[in-house]
């Protein structure tokens, strides 16, 4: 990727430094383009000779002189060393400072001028200079604020330096190390209440915003604050906004107890009980009273203990974990409580407690030799009483019918004299629930064909052969979308085996046996790719059910992600094996479908977006164009990308991409629909940065340019046209 | 040729590095021990241990640079298994979920080790059929490895990576009472206020050595490593844009003698708190750059 990048950027600067620019830019008599590279090649003093000797040439031109000073300015820069650093550095910002004075928008002269301003240890004008940054390329503020604070910073003033920190880093809260940097101000504030105040402010915010690591690290750091200063009540409160963050962790672990201050120097009881619980020292709850003095604590040190049952189970020790869930259960403030202004934002810990250990009985029987614990869990929690007070939390809802249903379906319970007690009443209100939530915010969107499989298999043992064929064709668009084609097949196979049938049925199995086919005959080699040409492939697929559509009418969404499947698969089939496919005709089609949605099936479409960025890889700059990024938050206003939700496994994940990747795409489209006979060798010369497209200079000659419907493009911010090189 | 196409699109995200210091190494073995995983691939299990194996030292490589991960054998070992979340062979086969499971072997270093999990498939995808096609369940496996790194970042260097020295050396800058070491920020991906405990082993003659800890802060890289050889005297082999290091005031008591100077003195340096690096900093443009923001159509 890098050495993409150099050559990228080697081309790049090569091109744009082309003999045949100059010729078109600048008057016959005198080129100044030349002078500097000439300059730059000489030993820096006969440079700056040579420059300054030629500034009257430029006469009026005050590109010329732009060109001039800054190659002087920049000479100069680079020629100082620890020795005769100030004398040289001073020449440099004057010779820059011309060069500023000849185009004072111009930011090359603006970044340079700011660098040689921090060298010689200017900070009022390094300041000024990143302000006039900040107005000049708002595109990228918040890197210069960035600067700003570290300016700031330098000279002791951390409170400013906080006010440029802050906006740009809650414009990227996956800036770790900038996070760090507004502790470190916070904690460097002389009076020590707005230290502690400052850091637990800022922690709540990266707390809201789901930075949870970040958060407690805050915390922590101004519970030590506190404790210096003896600000027990500050302590305590930091504390216990810890305790809340570490209670959010997937496998918690006793090493988080080393974090905390030892016992001898904070004896306080919220510090002493908490090393106990994280310790998994305390021999009765007694021991626990501080933290379970209120409904908050409660609920924290229940799901802590929650929590840490996984590296229980990882030791081996069900039997302890089994144990440390039932005390739990017993701590866990009940439904009601949670109306708490502190819990509001929380699902029940007793409602999560109760579904693992319901898991836990299940899987070793031994632990509930009768089944009466789990029995009469089951029917005190998992009552309508109960969901009343969970309304608002559809996501966890759903978890727990999963696991319920998931419970009597391997116990083979499917119907029950209590209305809730079986499979198929959990399954399809599990099913039901992850509907709502799609319904509600589409990042939502999780395949769940293993659930309908379940529930196929509670309908057809209780005979219910239509509620079988449609929880089986369920199940196979849930396989369509995780790519498992084979398994969708066979599927599909046995729904058309269901003595059920009525003429929607028939035609949703027709349908969908059509998605699966095309997608099976592609993987197959059933399509001859190798040998179609590309037009006629085009047709094919064009009159195809599955891109005229007419079929799945209802979920738009499912068909988008089928046709983007299918279309970035025939692509890189075509790339192996078709010689005439040049163009990335399939790709581009695909980016157009994936990009209506706002999810991923499967991590193979992350697979198939990277492969899609190397088909545009000659066009795009060097950073990373697919990033994955922890599904927290919203994406900010600010950050112009595209991107979808990933929901199939343990985490949620947000998958990014630039919007270069789509521009690229669109101009590909565009420029191959208004010049037949262009190459992907023209093409890939395009360059394309934040939204500015550069077009080979001596492409316009000859292939038809619309620079205008260029500028159309979503995204597209500037399109310039610099000369050719190959 | 499918899987190459496959492993070169994720070669396009890991990226890897060269490394032009002399890091520490650390094995990977990776290993699907699910029982009913290794039925369904039979002989392909091999084959896809080692595909993924390849995958996720790029993956390591890129997220932690102050490391060098490889396949080849080493004394740290880190084993990434793919098992049931739980150790226990009596229990009931279903409602289960596999995750990864990483642990650190034959490690020498500070404290005891505590594996890291996080989820695979989660109970309700446990059941689901698996990807018949290998190389779908290689990128499964391989991108559920990078999300859970993303998301398990400071759990693996608090319990495992914590417990590898990342170098063995390091220099005391008397007169600025620093601290550098062999180690420079882009390459190791290391930003400014990472922590590392720095241990020197003194030799004494009443017990063998005495250990002197240092918990250190990163102040950022060194200028010019040529002025910090002739001036302060820093040794050549140390790369350019070495990271300083300065001592935490909360810290444990630190050196009573420039332990630098001493032969005889053992080092060891471990990393405490790893805040990957973003460049924020502008950079000198030069003018041949700036001739092209001349040129509108």
């Amino acid at each position: 990727m890098k050495a993409r990048w150099l050559q990228q950027t080697a081309w790049l600067l090569f091109l744009i430094g082309q003999p045949g620019f100059i010729q078109a830019q600048e008057p016959v008599s005198f080129r100044p383009d030349s002078v500097c590279k000439v300059a730059l090649q000489l030993p820096w003093n006969e440079g700056i000779s040579m420059l300054t000797g030629n500034v009257d040439n430029c006469g009026e031109d005050s590109t010329c002189m732009l060109k001039i000073y800054f190659t002087a300015g920049y000479i100069c820069q680079q020629a100082a060393t620890a020795e005769n650093a100030p004398a040289l550095l001073e020449r440099s910002f004057a010779f820059y400072m011309q060069a500023h004075q000849a185009n004072p928008s111009d930011m090359a002269v603006v970044n340079n001028l700011f660098l040689v301003s921090k060298a010689l240890g200017n900070t009022d004008v390094a300041l000024e200079l990143l302000d006039q940054a900040i107005e000049l390329d708002n595109r990228n503020k918040f890197r210069y604020y960035v600067n700003k604070g570290d300016l700031l910073f330098d000279n002791g003033d951390f409170s400013k330096a906080l006010s440029f920190y802050q906006p740009a880093f809650f414009a990227n809260t996956n800036n770790e190390a900038l996070g760090w940097k507004i502790f470190q101000c916070y904690s460097q504030l002389t009076e020590p209440q707005k230290r502690i105040e400052g850091l637990v402010t800022f922690a709540e915010k990266l707390f809201e915003l789901g930075a949870n690591r970040l958060a407690a690290d805050g915390f922590m750091l101004a519970l030590h604050h506190a404790l210096q200063v003896n600000d027990q009540s500050g302590a305590v409160q930091a504390c216990v906004r810890w305790a809340e963050i570490i209670s959010t962790y997937d496998g918690l672990t006793e090493s988080y107890a080393r974090e905390l201050p030892d016992t001898a120097s904070w004896p306080h009881r919220c510090n002493s009980e908490l090393q106990k619980i994280l310790h998994h020292s305390f021999k009765h709850t007694d021991e626990l009273k501080w933290w379970m003095a209120s409904d908050y604590r409660q609920h924290i040190t229940a799901s802590i203990m929650l929590k840490m049952e996984s590296s229980m189970l990882m030791d081996g020790k069900p039997d302890k974990a089994v144990q440390l869930l039932e005390t739990a259960l017993e701590i866990a403030p009940e439904f009601y409580r949670y109306n708490d202004p502190l819990l509001r934002k929380y699902f029940p810990a007793k409602m999560g407690i109760a579904i693992e250990l319901s898991r836990l009985y299940n899987r070793y029987p031994e632990m509930d030799l009768d089944g009466a614990k789990y029995d009469a869990m089951i029917m005190e929690l998992f009552n309508k009483k109960s969901e009343h007070y969970l309304q608002n939390d559809i996501e966890s809802i759903q978890r727990s019918h999963t696991m319920l249903g998931l419970i009597y379906a391997d116990r083979d319970v499917w119907t029950s004299s209590w209305y809730a007690g079986n499979g198929i009443f959990q399954l399809t209100r599990a099913i039901d629930f992850q509907k709502k939530l799609e319904d509600k915010d589409p990042e939502k969107f999780k395949p769940v064909p293993s659930l309908y499989q379940l529930l196929a298999k509670g309908y057809r043992k209780t005979n219910q052969p239509e509620q079988e064929f449609r929880a089986l064709v369920n199940a196979a668009i849930g396989y369509l979308d995780l790519d498992n084609l084979t398994v969708a097949d066979s599927i599909l196979r046995s729904a058309a085996n269901s003595p059920y049938r009525d003429s929607q049925s028939s035609q949703l199995l027709k349908e969908l046996g059509w998605i699966t086919g095309l997608r099976l005959g592609l993987r197959n080699g059933t399509i001859d790719v190798a040998n179609s040409p590309v037009d006629e492939l085009e047709k094919t697929i064009v009159e195809h059910p599955l891109f005229k559509g007419t079929a799945f009418q209802n979920d738009p969404s499912f068909l988008n992600r089928q046709r983007f499947k299918f279309l970035a698969d025939l692509g890189e089939f075509c790339t192996e094996e078709n010689a005439s496919y040049k163009l990335p005709v399939f790709e581009i089609k695909a980016l157009d479908y994936i990009n209506r949605e706002k999810a991923l099936g499967n991590y193979q479409d992350i697979n198939r977006l990277s492969r899609i960025e190397g088909k545009f890889a000659a066009s795009l700059g060097p950073e990373d164009v697919i990033r994955l990024r922890p599904l927290r938050g919203t994406v900010s206003a600010t950050d112009e990308t595209t991107s979808w939700s990933l929901t199939s496994g343990g985490y949620q994940t947000r998958i990014v991409a630039s919007p270069d990747l789509f521009i690229a795409g669109k101009v590909y489209e565009n420029m191959a629909r208004e010049n037949e006979s262009i190459t992907i060798e023209t093409l890939e010369q395009i360059q394309i940065r934040q939204g500015n497209v550069y077009i080979p200079y001596g492409a316009k000659e000859t292939e038809k340019i619309n620079g205008n419907t260029l500028r159309q493009i979503k995204g597209v911010t500037d399109v310039r046209i610099v000369p050719k090189t190959r | 040729m499918k899987l190459k196409i496959a492993l070169i699109a994720c070669l396009f995200l890991v990226s890897f590095r060269l490394f032009a210091e002399d890091k520490k190494a650390i094995q990977l073995k990776f290993k699907i021990t699910e029982p009913q995983y290794r039925i369904f691939y039979g002989s392909e299990i091999g084959d896809i241990e080692k595909e993924c194996s390849v995958l996720m030292t790029g993956l390591l490589n890129k997220s932690f640079g102050f490391f060098r991960f490889t396949e080849n054998e080493k004394p740290h070992v880190l084993h990434v298994e793919l098992a049931d979340s739980e150790r226990n062979a009596s229990s009931h086969p279903g409602l289960k979920e596999v995750g990864f499971k990483l642990s650190l072997k034959q490690q020498s270093g500070l404290g005891s080790e505590e594996p890291v999990y996080w989820v695979f498939r989660p109970v309700e995808r446990f059941i689901e059929s698996l990807p018949d096609v290998k190389e779908n369940i290689i990128n499964e496996i391989v991108q559920v490895f990078r999300i859970g790194l993303l998301n398990n970042k400071e759990t693996l260097v608090r319990n495992i990576f914590s417990k590898v020295e990342v170098a063995d050396d390091f220099y005391f800058v008397e007169d600025k009472k620093l601290y550098i070491i062999p180690l420079s920020e882009k390459e190791s991906n290391i930003a400014r206020l990472s922590l590392f405990v720095l241990i020197s082993l003194i030799p004494d003659d009443l017990i063998q050595a005495i250990p002197l800890y240092d918990t250190t802060q990163v102040l950022g890289p060194i200028k010019s490593k040529a002025e910090a050889i002739a001036k302060y005297h820093l040794p050549a082999t140390y790369p350019e844009g070495s990271l300083a290091l300065k001592k935490l005031s909360a810290a444990e008591p630190g050196f009573s003698v420039n332990v630098s100077s001493a032969d005889t003195v053992e080092k060891k340096i471990y990393i405490l708190k790893h805040l990957p690096l973003v460049n924020t900093d502008l950079e000198v443009v030069t003018p041949e750059t700036f001739f092209s923001t001349v040129n509108p159509e």
